[in-house]
């Protein structure tokens, strides 16, 4: 590592390494807090296309913090930001989302000690092959039945499981089943899980707002633990996610026979 | 089941350094390096492997049938191959499907070998495709799932449960960092536990950043052999002494009801140490390769595979009994937490085991002898691969 | 090898479409249909272990036996899946019990061509990103390229794979399971479009859907659970080099290796069997596979099909893999059609066969070959 490479000089370079076509519509600020030595603060105000360096955190959209030993080898890519936000050397305050995007706002920090830097080829593109996907007998039943509001389950004539979502077999009995009965609508929650963390879509990149909330619902007529998998309704407070707590369907206003029928649970409230 | 026609061994082992950077080589290229070190170790040649068994789950890097494009870096022109994929268990089951190779008495030198290049697809992506499209990937969140740590919290209390859990976690990088291969080694130690399990932002309930594994680019191979053929290979070859398979149906409901499904861990613990006569497992095995996506499970699956019912297992962490030099190590290579290039991960589980049993793990050697290693696989919609090496060649 | 017994066989029909089904139906036909043959439970005294054959980009699901394990009985128990030409799942299942690490295995395969927009573009996908794939690339492509190099080096031509696609559609017809499927005139065959020239589309089999299962078991075994069983006596497989065209494309170097090697461990030759089952995905392979393994030479290609050379060998009597399969079954749906020989139930039917050998292949222009003998007892 260049010893005489200071926090500073990299700041300071954010101007001369804009990459112009990506920044020329983008309005932001991002706030650098360093410390150590060699630290300070600044803030790097990005204005269509230009590129203003500031002293101190003037109320930037996102504050970016750790030690200027790891903000070096950060912009050499010698430090995971991954690795480095789960031990806690980087911290990230404010809209996390403009901290990642601005990973394309600038050019890599290229040492200049006059080598040639060896050009790997990297492809990007997105591969994607048009699906039509069958729902099958089964399936077909169940998700039709869900525009008319109703949820069916099938029977295993064996253990009498109610099977929902629906499969052709009893899994534990190796039979078929066959028998449908209708369940629910209504239910008890049996664990729910609060995402706060959402993948960006592999096609869209968009990003599902969190949080929300993931569920296991042991609808009525169904024998635990055949639970039933759905989501709650996200405004739901917290606390309220008792274990056993009673949640009906919220239907969708048009249903087109597919899972999302159901916008979602919510609590049942006397 | 019938007696087995004839013992097989680990014999060689090869790996390339775990990381989410390896832009300088295509997959072909990360996988020969995996394939030289097993052959240096070994002193074989590509001449002396009879068939290539290769896995990884393909649906990461979008390659159809990639072990025909893997041929420039396997090695595998002119010789048989078979491809098997499951999943996360996908290593796991291709060192089983070696092992019956070798065992059938139609090939003598297997070479198994599991890879995943996850830089170069898009691994949330991938595992949300795992739920059926008509159901489950509208509501799937990628492999994230916060439920076992609200019902470790429920069980023990918040304090214990988390205090657990991120000990754990910091065990594991422990172990990492004595491991040149792992991906991740953070230099955690116990003063950050305050720190990292009320700050590292939060994924899934109290699932945070932290606890979770990292996704990582690499490949691993597997070198097995006959009976004859592993004494001349290796000094201490690890015995493959018994393995067991258990899936589960597509829906995981029946794990989240008020009561809890027995999970497939214990079931393959149950079968798999009945059969051998293993009555103490915490006490029998030396040293344990467990499969740990996140270090929630770690805990608690730690109970589910010695066939614990009370806190025994928590109390394995607090005690530090899982460290390397404690009464039984638990993944000494730093585990699924540290690296986890998918299709090759639940055969690392298998490969450090043996090298522990080789004694060839280097710095992160476990100290005692080890005779006995159980190494786990996970994957799928909660399946397991179980299995048992020895030090002693097996007699049955 | 230890020869092992195939107790039970079972297919779904072969369609261009089954839109009305999902894959665990598909595969459930097949599974109840070899449970009432052989009354197996799932079960350490029944069937131990199951092997599934599918392709996650086919299925467009990862892990794509995940949807699979509770028509396959592998809930809390084992299963795994060979994702690689189905054949390979006979393979896998002789080394599984010539081990002893189980008795009685079940084999089940499926997949939907029709699912995904295009099936070339599923094997697009094979090639490595950066010199095969951009070049455009996939395994149709390929087999033009090494189409045209067997038409030019044998001096064969339409005349010649009109025939063969003839005689196969017109033996395929007769079998109900392959409902889509009708006899065509040569001219009709000749008219039909180029798909990549210099293949027509008659000349490429129908795009397919369907499943495939087995029940295989050690020789003790199956004589306990089934009166008849059909011998597996050798399997065997290769791996060619990847980039098409390192080499001379019309030498199959991995199909003469796989069927020799299946033939050593069948402890037999090639011309003591009786017939002969090769997966054709295109109608220039079947002849190419011929000139390989020393049917005929590369000049009297034309003359040994036009003169009925084909039904003299016992070649491909089913019609082979023209009248349809899925990409990844080929294979096993051929040794449907052998096991059907081998017991008299063919439509196709010829005098008393005892011993058959099925080849299928994977890759573009045969890269990865795979082999199989069965035979019966007398």
């Amino acid at each position: 590592m260049d010893k005489n490479l200071t926090v500073k000089d990299i700041i300071l370079s954010f101007k001369n390494r804009a990459n112009e076509h990506i920044i020329k519509d983008v309005v932001c600020s991002l706030g650098y807090d360093i410390s150590g030595e060699m630290g300070g603060k600044w803030t790097v105000k990005i204005d269509k296309g230009k590129v203003i360096i500031e002293d101190g955190l003037n109320d930037p959209d996102v504050v970016i913090s750790m030690n200027d030993e790891d903000f070096i080898s950060f912009t050499l890519g010698k430090l995971d930001p991954v690795n480095a936000i789960s031990a806690g050397r980087l911290k990230i305050t404010g809209d996390a989302q403009i901290a990642q995007q601005s990973a394309k706002f600038f050019k890599k920090y290229q040492i200049d000690n006059g080598e040639e830097r060896e050009e790997l080829v990297r492809l990007r593109k997105i591969l994607s092959i048009p699906q039509r996907f069958s729902t099958g007998e089964v399936m077909g039943f169940f998700l039709n039945n869900l525009k008319k509001k109703k949820i069916m389950a099938n029977k295993c004539p064996k253990c009498g499981r109610m099977q929902c979502p629906p499969r052709e077999v009893c899994a534990i009995c190796k039979v078929e089943a066959s028998e449908w009965v209708e369940v629910g609508p209504e239910g008890r929650l049996t664990v729910a899980d609060i995402v706060f963390y959402a993948s960006p879509d592999p096609l869209t990149g968009e990003i599902r707002k969190t949080p929300y909330i993931t569920a296991y619902i042991l609808l009525d007529g169904c024998e635990d633990p055949d639970t039933f998998w759905h989501e709650i309704d996200p405004d739901t407070p917290h606390e309220k996610l008792k274990r056993g707590v009673r949640v009906r369907p919220v239907w969708n206003e048009k249903r087109t026979g597919a899972i999302t029928d159901i916008k979602y649970f919510e609590l049942v409230e006397d | 089941m019938r007696d087995r026609k004839r013992e097989v061994a680990i014999v060689g082992v090869g790996q390339t350094k775990y990381s989410s950077h390896r832009e300088d080589v295509n997959q072909p290229e990360m996988i020969s390096e995996a394939i030289f070190e097993a052959l240096e170790q070994t002193s074989l040649t590509m001449d002396d492997i009879d068939c290539i068994v290769h896995g990884n789950m393909e649906l990461f890097e979008m390659i159809y049938q990639p072990d025909l494009w893997h041929t420039i870096g396997t090695g595998a022109s002119g010789k048989e191959c078979l491809r098997l994929t499951t999943g996360g268990t996908t290593g796991a089951t291709l060192v089983c499907a070696a092992d019956a190779l070798v065992a059938s008495g139609m090939h003598d030198i297997v070479m198994a070998i599991g890879f995943e290049k996850l830089q170069e697809g898009h691994t949330t992506g991938g595992i949300t495709n795992m739920a059926d499209p008509l159901w489950g990937r509208k509501l799937q969140s990628g492999a994230l799932v916060g439920i076992t740590a609200t019902q470790m919290i429920e069980e023990f209390g918040e304090e214990r449960a988390k205090k657990a859990s991120i000990d754990y976690r910091i065990i594991m990088d422990m172990h990492a960092m004595k491991n040149p291969k792992a991906h991740r080694r953070l230099g955690l130690n116990f003063d950050m536990a305050e720190d990292l399990m009320n700050n590292s932002p939060q994924l899934v309930g109290e699932l945070r950043m932290i606890h979770m594994c990292s996704q990582s680019d690499g490949a691993c191979v597997v070198i097995l052999a006959s009976e004859d053929k592993a004494k001349e290979i290796c000094d201490r070859p690890a015995w493959i002494l018994d393995h067991v398979t258990v899936h589960r149906e597509e829906h995981m409901g029946t794990l989240f009801g008020f009561k809890k499904e027995k999970l497939t861990h214990r079931h393959a613990a149950e079968v798999l140490f009945k059969r051998n006569n293993i009555n103490d497992p915490v006490n029998e095995f030396d040293v344990f390769e467990m499969y740990d996506p996140s270090s929630w499970w770690g805990v608690d699956w730690l109970r589910e595979f010695l066939l614990f019912d009370g806190d025994e297992h928590l109390k394995l962490v607090e005690n530090r009994e899982i460290l390397i030099d404690g009464k039984f190590p638990v993944n000494p290579s730093g585990g699924v937490i540290a690296s986890n290039p998918i299709g090759a991960t639940a055969m690392v589980r298998f490969a450090e085991a043996a090298l522990q049993i080789m004694g060839k793990a280097g710095e992160h050697q476990v100290k005692k002898e080890v005779n006995k290693a159980l190494a786990s696989g996970f994957g799928g919609t909660f399946w397991t691969v179980l299995g048992i090496l020895t030090a002693d060649k097996p007699e049955r | 090898m230890e020869k092992i017994g195939i107790c039970a066989f079972s297919q779904t029909s072969v369609e261009s479409d089954k839109w009305y089904q999902r894959f665990q139906e598909m595969a459930f036909e097949v599974v109840k249909d070899l449970l009432e043959q052989t009354s197996l439970d799932f079960s350490d005294s029944g069937i131990e272990m199951t092997i599934s054959v599918s392709d996650d980009v086919f299925d467009a699901r990862t892990i794509s036996d995940n949807a699979m394990t509770d028509v396959l009985g592998a809930h809390y128990r084992c299963e795994e899946k060979v994702a690689q030409e189905g054949l390979q799942a006979i393979y896998y299942a002789c080394s599984v019990i010539n081990s002893g690490i189980a008795d009685v295995v079940m084999v089940v395969g499926h997949c939907k061509e029709s699912q995904a927009k295009s099936r070339n573009m599923v094997t697009h996908m094979a090639f490595d990103p950066f010199y095969a794939r951009p070049v455009g690339l996939d395994f149709q492509i390929a087999a033009a390229l090494q189409a045209q190099t067997f038409l030019d080096r044998a001096n064969i031509g339409e005349d010649e794979l009109a025939q063969i696609v003839v005689r196969a559609r017109e033996r395929g017809s007769k079998n109900v399971l392959y409902p889509n499927l009708t006899p065509v005139s040569v001219e009709e065959v000749i008219a039909s479009k180029y798909l990549a020239k210099p293949i027509r589309e008659l000349h490429a089999y129908p795009v397919s859907d369907g499943a495939v299962g087995f029940i295989l078991a050690s020789e003790k075994k199956a004589k306990e659970i089934c009166k008849d069983p059909v011998w597996v006596t050798g399997v065997g497989c290769s791996m060619d080099t990847y980039f098409p065209g390192n080499g001379d494309l019309i030498n199959l170097g991995s199909l003469k290796k796989a069927v020799s090697r299946t033939l050593d461990r069948a402890n037999t030759s090639l011309d003591s069997i009786d017939i002969y089952e090769f997966s054709d995905q295109y109608a220039y392979q079947l002849p190419l596979y011929l000139t390989n393994l020393g049917f005929c030479n590369l000049e009297d290609v034309s003359s040994f099909i036009k003169n009925g050379g084909l039904d003299e060998k016992n070649i491909n009597l089913s019609g082979g893999m023209l009248i349809g399969a899925p990409l990844i079954l080929g294979g096993l749906f051929r040794v449907v059609e052998a096991i059907k020989q081998l017991k008299g139930i063919s439509e196709n039917q010829i005098q008393d066969p005892k011993t058959a050998i099925v080849q299928s292949s994977m890759g573009p222009a045969a890269q990865f070959n795979s082999a199989v003998v069965l035979s019966r007892d007398n």
